[in-house]
């Protein structure tokens, strides 16, 4: 990665032909943050991620320039904290409630706890869909460019049916109709944005997008159809030998053979099927972003498939080197410690504690490490290419898009944040 | 306005998208901006002038009004520090930092003084309300279920058989009901209990919703008199009159929904979560314990058969174990015997045999410590409280 030259604010439009959209963030600065949030955050005992969450957004925004000119967001940790508040006082009486029922129906025959546990999740997933249109709202409306904010209309429990029902589509055809979902759920987010006044748009096709999606969809339901045939049995020839080794016969051969049908095999697939679904989101995401248009501006992304698999790699590679370097090292550091441990008694206590505090640091920092390294690797990374690979026809439009007078909501992404609803 | 700066600058009127080139002036009074050719635009008072964003090196100065979406940027660096000098308030106001860490300090321990207010005073309270209510019929399914499920678990542990067995030997179970009438003894209203012995080589005792008092045959075995098997019988039934089994599922539901709503989704957080669960759950189950040794001694010492049995089984159960926790499995209100409890016990209990009588005959202890010489894989019927 070059360093991007800083571009002087008082540049004009970008002459045609040069990158129109920049992101100019440096993964030094951004690394001390991200660091400084997670110990503060773990110190608050998780109180301090809302103002963690502000100042990552912040940081991203401010280095994501448009004609060269910077987004600013406009939020603040006190809204997200608002809104947690409120998320908690509607899901904690929900979760109450589920484990009240889950409790009384608990031991009882029939199907009444099933139909238990299918409401609450259902109940659950429609409020996430619900969420992710407040959270989307809340970004946009703390956006500005040029002076001009960002808003999302519509309404979020409309937004929930649409995406509930394209869902249940998608899941009755197999996945197939998967496509139609995304079109369905970008259109009713673009339709319903705008800058300042001037409203979004998104022409898209989903029949366009089906014909990527069998591509995807094919192999990999081919392999699983295939899969489940082959291992039918699998899985009581599995209990059988469980039964055997209880009567202490050695079934180790016959075992590694089942565990291959049954876990290496399907690892083996949902790792195929992840690599070919990236390619396949590398082309929605430039497909649907071609077809946006802000007033009489329109969009177009031109970012490639073969260099976010370089960038997955690459983090992949990085994040296990670290996995194996730490669990590694936990695991070397143990012996010593046998060596030197005090006479057996209090010995096999020390070490198991020790074992445990050991473990429980590795893992912790391992998650504190991989989430950096993948916002510093991959994150970072997709956002500079995505920003050099978008252009804006006819960005002089742009400039008559007045600001809009409808009101901002007071409260932060609390109901996402809660449901945990990730990503940017 | 000798002492104005000027610079040219960016200027995004907050109206519309459309960005000006134009010249401004800074003074102690505001910021006056005027287009190039000197035509007068705008004048932002001193009081509003606020910087959204820290200057930073190498990046155009951000200025802005305050409340509003409109700003100015300028490229030339030294603007940062005649805009500091100008306007104290707008330095002030990119401080707000400091100012936001004292407020974030004292929401979180707003947040923490009213967690810790749920955690010590409502929960217990609520979920012991709620096990008050819960009706006997419901307790004694959850109790069925849960000690299906425990005593499944119990056979997969390591050095188990995998197979779940509950002991019915009849010599055994009649003995196991004789101990029971026992502690029972000159007690008004006894609650009513469903004491069962489970074949598994663990040492262990634990009480269940709906009255289950359960014992391994490794305990039985364990044990080195009947008053020691009586003590540990004694101290579970204490769980059951008290209803911790029940309160305890009310309990850790509402921690487990306490805890991930504050904990939330930040990284890391599931690990904190299960420690602060661990926790919180273990302090409870401390009060649990001492009430129940608190039942325990009553019935022994009211009984005759004195606490000496209980004291010798914990302090053997200590020494082999050493003061650690024991897998963790929900609904077992069991816990680690600790110095501090069997300090207690031997202040409060009657050590000495007050009676004669022995608690079982030889011959009656050798019966029960053999009642898993026959098995079953479902666990013996007892009447429902309905049926009684």
């Amino acid at each position: 990665m070059d360093q991007t030259p800083t571009i002087p604010a008082s540049a004009a439009v970008a002459p045609a032909g040069e990158t129109q959209a920049v992101f100019d963030g440096r993964r030094w600065p951004l690394f001390r943050l991200l660091l400084v949030n997670i110990l503060l955050t773990v110190v608050t005992v998780g109180i301090y991620r809302f103002w963690a969450k502000t100042r990552v957004h912040r940081f991203f925004w401010r280095h994501t320039r448009l004609l060269g000119d910077p987004l600013e967001y406009v939020g603040t940790g006190s809204e997200l904290f608002v809104g947690f508040l409120v998320a908690i006082v509607i899901l904690v009486p929900i979760g109450g409630i589920y484990s009240l029922l889950q409790f009384l129906t608990l031991g009882t025959a029939g199907y009444l706890p099933l139909v238990l546990d299918a409401a609450y999740y259902t109940l659950i997933l429609f409020l996430i869909q619900v969420a992710i249109h407040r959270m989307r709202r809340y970004r946009l409306t703390r956006t500005a460019w040029r002076g001009i904010q960002f808003g999302l209309d519509g309404s979020s429990l409309r937004y929930a049916l649409i995406s509930f029902g394209y869902g249940l589509l998608s899941a009755a055809t197999l996945w197939l109709a998967y496509p139609w979902l995304r079109v369905a759920t970008m259109r009713y987010f673009f339709t319903h944005a705008r800058f300042g006044d001037t409203s979004m748009t998104l022409d898209a096709s989903a029949r366009w997008l089906f014909r990527r999606w069998l591509v995807v969809a094919i192999p990999f339901g081919t392999a699983t159809a295939l899969l489940v045939v082959l291992n039918w049995t699998a899985a009581s020839e599995m209990m059988a030998l469980n039964q055997r080794a209880a009567e202490g016969q050695d079934v180790s051969g016959e075992l590694a053979k089942i565990w291959t049908s049954l876990v290496w095999w399907p690892a083996a697939l949902v790792v195929a099927g992840s690599l070919v679904q990236v390619w396949y989101r590398v082309v929605e995401f430039r497909y649907l972003l071609s077809h946006v248009s802000i007033g009489r501006s329109g969009l177009r992304s031109d970012i490639g498939a073969g260099f976010v698999y370089r960038v997955f790699f690459l983090f992949w590679i990085l994040f296990l080197g670290l996995a194996t370097a730490l669990i590694g090292g936990a695991i070397a550091i143990l012996p010593e410690q046998a060596a030197t441990a005090p006479e057996p008694g209090n010995a096999k206590a020390f070490l198991s504690l020790m074992t445990a505090v050991l473990m429980f640091f590795a893992f912790f920092l391992l998650l504190g490490l991989s989430g950096i390294l993948r916002t510093l690797l991959v994150d970072v990374t997709l956002l500079k290419r995505a920003c050099e690979t978008l252009t804006i026809s006819n960005p002089e439009a742009l400039e008559h898009v007045a600001q809009s007078s409808a009101a901002l909501p007071s409260r932060g992404e609390g109901l996402a944040d809660a449901l945990d609803v990730g990503g940017f | 306005m000798n002492d104005a700066v000027r610079y040219t600058a960016r200027y995004f009127d907050g109206r519309t998208a459309r960005p000006r080139n134009v010249r401004i002036s800074i003074a102690a009074d505001g910021i006056s901006i005027y287009r190039d050719g000197g035509v007068f635009i705008a004048a932002w008072p001193a009081d509003r002038v606020v910087l959204p964003e820290r200057p930073r090196q190498d990046e155009p100065v951000i200025v802005g009004l305050d409340e509003t979406t409109s700003r100015i940027a300028i490229d030339d660096p030294s603007a940062t520090q005649a805009l500091l000098d100008a306007f104290p308030r707008a330095h002030r106001r990119v401080r707000t930092n400091r100012r936001g860490a004292i407020k974030i300090a004292a929401w979180s321990a707003g947040a923490i003084a009213a967690a810790a207010l749920l955690v010590t005073v409502i929960i217990p309270l609520l979920s012991a309300q709620l096990a008050r209510q819960t009706p006997d019929a419901i307790k004694h399914r959850i109790g069925a279920a849960a000690l299906e499920q425990v005593v499944k678990l119990i056979a997969y542990l390591p050095g188990e058989n995998r197979r779940a067995a509950y002991c019915v030997d009849g010599n055994g179970v009649a003995i196991l009901r004789r101990l029971e009438d026992r502690i029972f003894a000159g007690m008004a209203d006894p609650p009513e209990i469903r004491l069962i012995a489970v074949k598994a080589a663990l040492v262990n005792a634990f009480a269940l919703p709906g009255g289950y008092v359960v014992v391994t045959e490794g305990l039985l075995e364990n044990a080195e008199s009947p008053d020691e098997v009586a003590g540990v019988i004694a101290h579970e039934i204490g769980h059951v009159v008290y209803d911790h089994p029940t309160q305890a599922i009310f309990r850790t539901t509402a921690v487990s929904l306490l805890v991930s709503a504050v904990i939330g989704d930040f990284t890391g957080g599931v690990l904190i979560g299960a420690v602060a669960e661990w926790a919180i759950n273990s302090s409870y189950s401390r009060d649990a314990e001492r009430e129940a040794d608190d039942f325990a001694i009553e019935r022994l010492n009211e009984t005759g058969i004195g606490g000496a049995g209980l004291i010798r089984f914990f302090e053997r159960l200590l020494a082999a174990e050493g003061p650690k926790e024991e897998g963790a499995m929900n609904f077992v209100s069991t816990h680690p015997p600790t110095p501090e409890r069997i300090t207690r016990i031997r202040e409060l209990a009657v050590t000495g045999k007050a009676e004669s009588r022995p608690t079982l005959t030889p011959g009656d202890w050798r019966a029960l410590q053999s009642i898993c010489r026959a098995t079953a894989a479902r666990p013996p019927a007892f009447p429902t409280g309905a049926e009684k």
